[in-house]
């Protein structure tokens, strides 16, 4: 079933998205991410989870692309994270991971540039603020996500 | 050889959202049954969502109209035809066959072209106005 909510941060928002990414569902996908990208109330980064995606298409694709120039123009750095393995060789033939970084966890942004350590920890422990008419996030904890990859 | 010999079948159905979704989940569980690795298989349902989603915006402007899907498994290659009987391409269209990727209006096509082992783009045996496209993918356990 597809969710797409956003957790918030002071170091960055993170919007996590599950399903699948189609017909029926690109157009909230897209709205999640512009919203976002976009947003004045977010000062950090932007970091888009996809650990929990089942199928994304062209247009879901072209959301995140259209999420990375929004960010662009917004002076911050949108992120990818834990895409599964097919979705990864999609991103990669349409060399989407030479544009956008795209890490395994979101532990390992502690490691990249835009996010030190200090501000991370913060980041991943602060309680979600919740966008009106998205879900709280209900995921996987972090490490088991990285676990099961 | 795979195990599998040859077989296929026919299915009609609308271009609705709805079908499109439970279509191409089928396709690509199809596949699996044919010998399909589970990479392969998610990469084949996305080959076949972008075919009917093309249908659905370019032949029937975004609207819903009939189509026919023909799943065949020949060996290891596995092949899906998708026609329709909406307006014609104006063009011979033909699948993106460049190094880097187009312009993300065809993204689509490009990726369907970069999944798919054999792509072909012909007039639907349906009527005299609609387009089929033939996708192949051989299988590899």
């Amino acid at each position: 079933m597809f969710k797409c909510w956003v957790e918030k941060s002071p170091l960055a928002a993170i919007v996590h998205v599950r399903g699948d990414v189609d017909l029926l569902t690109a157009s909230a996908f897209r709205t999640c991410v512009h919203t976002t990208a976009s947003s004045d109330s977010n000062n950090g980064g932007m970091i888009v989870d996809l650990s929990e995606l089942e199928y994304i298409d062209a247009s879901g694709l072209l959301a995140l692309d259209e999420g990375r120039r929004l960010c662009q123009q917004h002076r911050r750095e949108l992120v990818l994270v834990a895409p599964p393995p097919h979705v990864e060789r999609i991103l990669e033939m349409l060399k989407l991971t030479e544009l956008l970084p795209v890490l395994n966890s979101v532990e390992a942004l502690s490691k990249h540039a835009q996010f030190n350590d200090e501000q991370l920890d913060k980041s991943v422990n602060e309680t979600p603020q919740v966008v009106p008419g998205r879900e709280p996030h209900g995921g996987r904890d972090p490490q088991e996500r990285q676990a099961n990859r | 050889m795979s195990e599998h010999g040859s077989w296929g079948f026919t299915v009609q159905l609308k271009t609705d959202p709805h079908v499109i979704r439970a279509v191409r989940k089928v396709i690509a569980a199809t596949a699996r049954i044919g010998g399909a690795r589970d990479a392969d298989a998610r990469l084949i349902e996305l080959s076949v969502g972008e075919a009917l989603a093309n249908a659905r915006f370019h032949a029937y402007q975004g609207g819903v109209g009939p189509i026919e899907a023909t799943v065949t498994l020949d060996g290891e290659m596995f092949s899906v035809t998708i026609q329709n009987e909406g307006k014609p391409v104006t063009r011979c269209s033909q699948v993106p066959d460049t190094l880097e990727p187009p312009e993300s209006q065809s993204w689509g096509l490009y990726l369907l072209g970069q999944i798919m082992d054999e792509v072909e783009i012909t007039r639907s045996t349906l009527d005299d106005r609609g387009t089929a496209i033939r996708m192949s993918k051989r299988l590899s356990e």
